[in-house]
């Protein structure tokens, strides 16, 4: 523990990443390479380089078999490989089950309908033999030790093609920094001890050390930058090597809090808004496109003591084109609106010399700038201000319930219970306005918050659909996802057996709890049994971001 | 607004509204226990927890939606501390809904099972689909249902049956109502045309059930629609135009020229004072249906026809002009004794010169050339008996005389025997009643003798007489206006239309052109009564008024529409006007010639016929009914079987 | 996001087929005496086949988990044959009243089950709208919890104020006259037909009891009066949610009377008008 003398440490350090971490420990770790490598007289003071190493980042122990991260899971931390010996799985993609993701296997009609008899009154009833077959070591009590691990390495090394990560293997920064999904499975051959440095920490480091921010970023460039930028419509016309130019000359930044959710939540119960960081500011004059990479952003115009929402923008969407565009003969043009992070944005920034020279001469005039929107009137727009207020436009199928059409018949919780066995996935209620209302049923996310930090696996984006869905059998019922999700829309439930008893841990004799929400009806047939059940179709599941859905229809 | 501490994931749960109990303190509005009731319906929040051991000790395990683990912690013998006295869980709205909706049909289904095993009455009431009218209702009550319906047994076998087989109710109705033909064919059979082969069963037109006062007999005119291919939508519509002889299907029986008469004959100085006045004054009106029949002849034409019976005479035998005679001259003579000149010249030969001797021998032996003191022909029914053309002396003489030689012995036997024969029955004492033998030999005689016949006296009284050639009957004048005889004989030559002897046939022809003559027939009978086909291939004389021939369908009442007034204000009784409303004179008409002809059909009527738009000025929409029913009836002859006065079944 | 909701083309069609089907059929049903035929079989028959297909709504509500059509076009479709059937039953029957008796308590469920159903389908389109403006959203089965807890802290409230000021005036009134509105909700039909009896009772108390109060008392009754119209809102729910779910009490367990007699009548009369 460094001594008092520090002023304004970071909060987040009351709560260590590593409560285990001792002092030797951390002497042992200034003396790998790749830290000792680290210029310590470039930290602040209040955030000095051992207290990064001590508070930031802890030291994980696995086995030979155990899965130290899976392809798809949203992490928020990196792992340097202090000893032993890992393997990254290439080719083929290890089998989802091994990973603790379930099949996501779509009944047929008919077994659809036999749910009509098989569903249960009972609330949350469970067939324990299927979890007899899980391959969990640790027990749900000692949750950070719990680890989903491959029984038949051998095998696993036979049959798939793997790339040994030896010790000073810095591996998951994407994930931690881009909020993009791990890429690969990687797994302990042997025993193995890590560094997990949570993003913070490695925030700093890169933020402090040349080093380290050049590693990170090059990374980046080299894997994923070129890959963003060819997705986006302002770049198709450009060739490889073009391309790699612009790659060469972008520049990363980060606005708002990883953690957005938890500042998020203390809204939500507090009334208290917190702080939008402002990206770009009106009046300001742009010096490069930005585009944001992930997270999102609202294009705002100053309306009386305010900010008016004009629209939001996710990955992908670029900003201040506009301006650029009309001052590309020199002229200075200002920006007409501002750039406000929602939560957190991750943003690419594309100097004005870069598209002068390769973009603009490609490029056919931009459509009606976004001011125009400026013209129209409060109201219209108002439920979609209230909509990113919430940040609701995180949710891809948010559910919205026309509350001037919905007769209050509960017939869409009905249709959830008749497709999970009897049991409802969501509550028929949630934040109102105006004559809309979105329940408490889980958005399916495109910022998935909840995925961060599963210890098993069990909550994954389904392949096929791309819905947020849990796999009851590996889930260890930690309420990590619970907690983290913003809105509330992951309940744990007691399970219970046939007869209706709960069923209990044999040590702690305390129930047994799995996660649940809302998985869009992924193993029905025909989609969200919800939607087709309201008598009146005042029940959607909308993605805020696309086009007009405060239109009712009623 | 929801408030979101409240319900966070960690201090709430699902609600869940396929649940069939709720709590029964919340129900009661008092403070629902966040436990809730058991599936089975009993409350679940009597304890709190159910305590669990770790090691050696008892936890509190109550979950965090119900506060969390309780202070307290349990008792030392595992139970929970937190006891509340137990509610009595209800029924959720939805619970209630479906077993009221069960009940509902299963109630209804024990009512109608009630009602069928109860009493026949009760069984009545949940199968009747109404009261019967008056008339059924009042017959059926004894026996019930199966007075019309076909019984079933009441097990759910006989239930099944008697839904998939066909009930016929038609028998049942004919056990009382009877037609004048086939029930189950249209119009009951009895129109000439032949309905399309379709069997009709009364209930297709006929419905019961529909209360006491209901019309059973009621017929839309679209019933009359669906088989009648030519559609009428009310009578002024569209409605056929009446037949071009309207209502006149035939031509009259007796002859009367009503333009004739109003033009001429009843303006005739003579008879004017006893002319009629009017249409009724020969028409009685008092009982008058369909047709106005006219008064008899002693009631209306006698005052001027009374004595036309007499004024025309029936020729029985004439003497042909004979080519030449055959007849054995002293034969006759000494049978009929010698005509005046023979005995004159007799008496000269006796007393005189021998030239007369002479003269009479040749006479007497027939050597001296015959001349006939007839120059006619032979009467058209000597023709007919005879059976020789009357105008041909090679083929009449020799049967003529044959037939006078048997006449000058037998008197008239032979000709009775001829008639009898001709007409294949008796009836020659009929045709010749009156004739003295003694006349027809006398005539024989005299003819025989090439002499005419000279009469003793004038037959002023009609009857048989014989007037130099011609041997004949006259109908007396008594003022009444039938003769036995002459009607006799007019039947007789309109029976001889079944002559089918090849050889008589045209013989029988021309002695009914003559007999039958409209200008010189026997007593003039068929100057008024016409000679008709009789439908069978022969003829008859219309002795009598025909009365309009019934169509069995069609109604027509003069007595409804005497009280009436037409269109232009005039009371349809008056006589004078009344009946031209709808009967008016048609001057043109060739009346007279419909009667040379026997085909009773081929006629032009008195009267213009009369045409749908007289009838429409008072029978339209929005005057009078025009409904089909208001002139057309479907069934034929409907009647009722005695039987059901005395409660049969 | 617009389109998905749209009624699609091909379900437009279908139902625009289907109507001409009714509509055609009836004109032929109607002219059929006019050919000495009974339309009364075919009507019938069809009516039978339009009844199962309006009662297999309550089938299709239990069967979301399987994709069959969306619940609003089902509801679409009950409602709008269910119109068509009335325009039938009146061409079947040419009268508005039959004889006999289980004709008519046939006829008479025919125009309840009707009747109820029209005035639910208008309850359900106007009472939404009222629940909406009422700016609260609350799940018809924590009502009473909810109610439960109002009544808690208004008498929490009560208590508190009587404590502090020694007085019992609050505490009178509410025995005598505040107790009667929190134990339960109330004022249910002026709610029903929109009128603020509620709200004018509750000013009614506030202004009896205001003129004995202190100041501090005073500020408590202004807390108790805000409870008492939040769940004056509550009791608008509690009325309108009701009357949305009972009015089926009514129009199911009459249909299903319906159905019986249906099966009834179609037995009886293959048995005895054919």
């Amino acid at each position: 523990m460094v001594t008092a003398t520090i002023m304004a440490r970071p909060q987040r350090w009351d709560a260590p990443f590593g409560p285990e971490m001792t002092d030797t420990d951390v002497e042992r770790l200034l003396t790998l390479p790749e830290i000792a490598a680290i210029e310590r007289g470039k930290f602040p003071n209040h955030t000095p380089l051992v207290g990064v190493i001590k508070n930031d980042s802890r030291l994980v122990r696995f086995e030979a078999g155990d899965i130290v991260v899976r392809e798809g899971d949203y992490g928020n931390s990196a792992f340097l490989v202090v000893t032993g010996k890992l393997r990254v799985v290439l080719a083929p993609k290890l089998p989802r089950e091994l990973i603790g993701r379930q099949s996501s296997r779509r009944k047929g009609l008919l077994e659809a309908l036999s749910q009509i008899w098989t569903n249960r009154v009972i609330p949350e009833v469970r067939d324990t033999q299927r979890y007899t077959d899980q391959k969990l070591r640790g027990s749900a009590t000692d949750l950070a030790r719990s680890q989903v691990f491959l029984q038949d390495v051998p095998a696993v090394l036979v049959d798939h093609k793997t790339a040994e990560l030896g010790p000073g293997t810095l591996f998951g920064e994407l994930a931690a920094l881009g909020r993009v999904p791990r890429t690969a499975t990687i797994f302990a051959e042997e025993g193995a001890e890590l560094l997990e440095i949570r993003w913070q920490g490695l925030r700093e480091l890169r933020k402090y050390d040349a080093g380290w921010r050049r590693k990170i970023d090059e990374r980046y460039r080299q894997n994923a930058l070129k890959v963003a930028l060819r997705e986006s419509p302002l770049f198709q016309g450009l060739n490889e090597t073009e391309l790699q130019e612009v790659a060469n000359a972008t520049l990363f930044e980060t606005y708002g809090s990883f953690d957005w959710h938890v500042s998020y939540k203390r809204m939500r119960e507090q009334g208290k808004a917190e702080q939008e960081p402002v990206i770009a500011r009106e009046g300001e004059y742009p010096d490069g496109v930005l585009m944001i990479r992930a997270g999102f952003a609202r294009v705002a115009a100053k309306m009386g003591n305010g900010q008016r929402t004009l629209t939001y923008l996710g990955a992908g969407d670029t900003f201040g084109i506009d301006e650029l565009w009309a001052g590309r003969d020199g002229t200075d043009v200002s920006l007409q609106t501002s750039l406000i992070a929602l939560g957190y944005v991750d943003v690419l920034r594309v100097p004005a010399p870069i598209l002068e020279k390769f973009v603009f001469p490609k490029m056919k005039a931009p459509p009606a700038p976004l001011i125009e929107r400026a013209g129209r009137p409060l109201t219209e727009d108002a439920p979609m201000e209230w909509a990113v207020e919430q940040r609701f436009i995180n949710g891809t199928k948010s559910m919205l319930i026309d509350l001037n059409l919905c007769v209050r018949c509960d017939d869409c919780v009905r249709a959830c219970a008749s497709t999970h066995g009897g049991n409802p996935r969501f509550i028929r209620h949630g934040p109102t306005f105006d004559h809309w209302m979105v329940a408490n049923a889980c958005m399916h996310c495109a910022d998935p918050v909840c995925m961060i930090g599963c210890p098993t696996g069990a909550i994954h984006r389904s392949i096929s659909r791309g819905a947020v869905v849990i796999n009851d059998t590996t889930c260890i019922g930690c309420g990590t996802c619970a907690n983290s999700c913003p809105y509330n829309n992951i309940r744990l439930v007691e399970i219970r057996d046939v007869g209706g008893r709960p069923i209990r841990d044999p040590d702690s004799q305390k129930p047994i709890l799995k996660a649940t929400k809302c998985d869009l009806c992924e193993t029905n047939p025909g989609g969200p049994a919800c939607v087709r059940a309201c008598p009146h179709d005042a029940l959607r599941r909308v993605d805020f971001r696309s086009g007009d859905i405060f239109r009712s229809l009623g | 607004m929801m408030d979101p501490e409240k319900f966070r994931h960690d201090s709430s749960r699902y609600e869940r509204p396929n649940l069939r109990y709720r709590c029964g303190r919340g129900a009661k509005w008092g403070d629902p226990c966040p436990l809730g009731p058991t599936t089975k319906g009993q409350c679940g929040g009597t304890s709190e927890c159910h305590p669990a051991k770790v090691g050696d000790r008892f936890e509190c395990r109550r979950p965090a939606y119900a506060g969390g683990p309780c202070s307290d912690g349990p008792k030392s013998d595992g139970a929970c501390s937190q006891h509340r006295p137990p509610c009595r869980p209800r029924r959720t709205i939805r619970s209630v809904r479906g077993i009221l909706a069960v009940g509902a049909f299963a109630l209804v289904v024990a009512i109608i099972a009630v009602f069928l095993t109860v009493s026949p009455s009760s069984s009545r009431a949940i199968t009747s689909a109404g009261p019967l009218t008056g008339g059924h209702a009042n017959f059926t009550a004894k026996s019930g249902c199966v007075s019309c319906h076909t019984p079933h047994n009441g097990d759910v076998g006989g239930w099944v049956l008697a839904a998939f087989r066909e009930d016929d109710l038609t028998p049942n109705c004919l056990t009382c109502h009877t037609f004048g033909g086939d029930p189950r064919l249209g119009h009951n059979a009895a129109a000439e045309t032949t309905p399309r082969g379709r069997e009709t069963s009364c209930t297709e037109c006929h419905t019961e059930h529909k209360g006491e006062s209901f019309d059973i007999v009621m017929m839309p005119d679209e019933a009359c629609n669906a088989c009648h291919k030519t559609r009428v939508d009310g009578f002024s519509v569209n409605h056929p135009q009446f037949g071009e002889t309207f209502p006149h299907a035939q031509r009259t029986s007796i002859v009367f020229d009503h333009t004739s008469h109003f033009a001429k004959h009843f303006l005739n100085e003579r008879v004017k004072d006893s002319a009629p006045e009017n249409c009724t004054t020969c028409h009685e009106m008092a009982d008058a249906v369909k047709s106005v029949k006219p008064r008899n002849f002693n009631e209306t034409c006698v005052t001027c026809h009374g004595d036309a019976i007499s004024s025309r005479d029936l020729v029985l035998l004439r003497l042909p002009e004979f080519s030449e005679n055959l007849l054995d001259k002293q034969k006759v003579m000494g049978t009929c004794g010698p005509t005046l000149d023979q005995w004159n010249m007799m008496m000269e030969a006796m007393s005189g010169e021998e030239g007369d001797m002479e003269e009479m021998k040749s006479m007497m032996t027939g050597e001296e050339e015959f001349e006939p003191v007839s120059t006619e022909e032979a009467s058209a029914v000597s023709a007919y008996l005879l059976g020789m053309a009357p105008d041909d002396p090679e083929t009449y003489t020799k049967p003529m005389q044959e037939f006078l030689n048997r006449l000058i012995e037998e008197g008239s036997a032979p000709i009775a025997e001829l008639i009898d024969q001709r007409a294949g029955k008796k009836v020659s004492n009929r045709l010749l009643a009156g004739l003295n033998p003694e006349l027809v030999r006398r005539v024989a005689c005299a003819w025989a003798s090439n002499v005419e016949y000279s009469p003793p006296n004038d037959p002023e009284f009609g009857g048989w007489y014989g007037d130099g050639l011609e041997l004949k009957y006259r109908p007396p004048s008594s003022g009444n206006h039938s003769d036995p005889v002459a009607y006799e004989w007019a039947l007789f030559a309109a029976a001889s239309q079944g002559e089918k002897d090849e050889v008589l046939v045209d013989f029988a022809e021309v002695m009914r052109k003559v007999v039958l003559s409209r200008t010189e027939g026997v007593g003039a009978c068929t100057k008024c009564h016409a000679v008709s086909d009789d439908g069978k291939g022969g003829l008859e004389i219309e002795w009598r008024y025909r009365e309009t021939k019934a169509n069995p369908f069609t109604r027509f009442d003069h007595q409804l529409h005497l009280t009436l007034v037409n269109p232009e204000g005039v009371n349809l009784v008056d006589p004078s006007a009344g009946c031209r409303t709808c009967h008016t004179v048609n001057d043109q008409a060739q009346y007279q010639a419909s009667f040379d002809g026997s085909d009773p059909h081929d006629f032009q009527s008195n009267f213009a016929a009369i045409k749908k738009e007289t009838c429409a000025q008072c029978h339209n929409r929005g005057q009078v009914r025009q409904d089909c029913k208001t002139c057309h009836s479907y069934h034929f002859k409907p009647g009722f079987d005695l039987r059901m006065a005395k409660d049969a079944k | 996001m617009r389109a998905e909701h749209a009624i699609s083309i091909r379900y437009f069609t279908l139902l625009g087929i289907f109507v001409a089907a009714i509509i055609a059929f009836t004109l032929h049903a109607i002219e059929m005496p006019n050919h000495l035929q009974r339309p009364e079989f075919l009507t019938g028959y069809v009516m039978f086949g339009l009844m199962l297909l309006v009662a297999l709504l309550n089938v299709r509500k239990k069967l979301s988990m399987v994709p069959i059509g969306r619940a609003a076009y089902w509801l679409a479709g009950h409602a709008f044959f269910g119109v068509m059937l009335i325009g039938l039953y009146f061409v079947h029957t040419q009268t508005i009243w039959p004889e006999g008796g289980y004709e008519r308590a046939f006829a008479m469920m025919v125009y309840l089950v009707t009747a109820s159903g029209l005035a639910g389908y208008a309850l359900q389109r106007i009472s939404p709208r009222r629940l909406a403006a009422a700016d609260l959203e609350i799940i018809y089965e924590r009502i009473p919890a909810e109610l439960a807890e109002v009544r808690r802290k208004v008498q929490a409230i009560v208590l508190e104020s009587t404590k502090e000021s020694g007085a019992d005036t609050l505490g009178r009134h509410y025995l005598e006259s505040l107790s009667w509105y929190f134990r339960r909700p109330r004022f249910f039909v002026p709610h029903l037909f929109g009128l603020q009896a509620g709200q004018h009772w509750i000013r009614f108390q506030v202004q009896t009891i205001e003129r004995y109060l202190s100041a501090a008392e005073r500020a408590q009754l202004t807390k108790i009066e805000g409870l008492a119209l939040y769940k004056d809102k509550i009791d608008l729910h509690y009325a309108l949610q009701s009357v949305m779910k009972y009015w089926l009490l009514i129009h199911v367990p009459l249909a299903a009377a319906l159905l019986a007699l249906m099966f009834w009548h179609i037995i009886a009369v293959n048995v005895y008008a054919r």
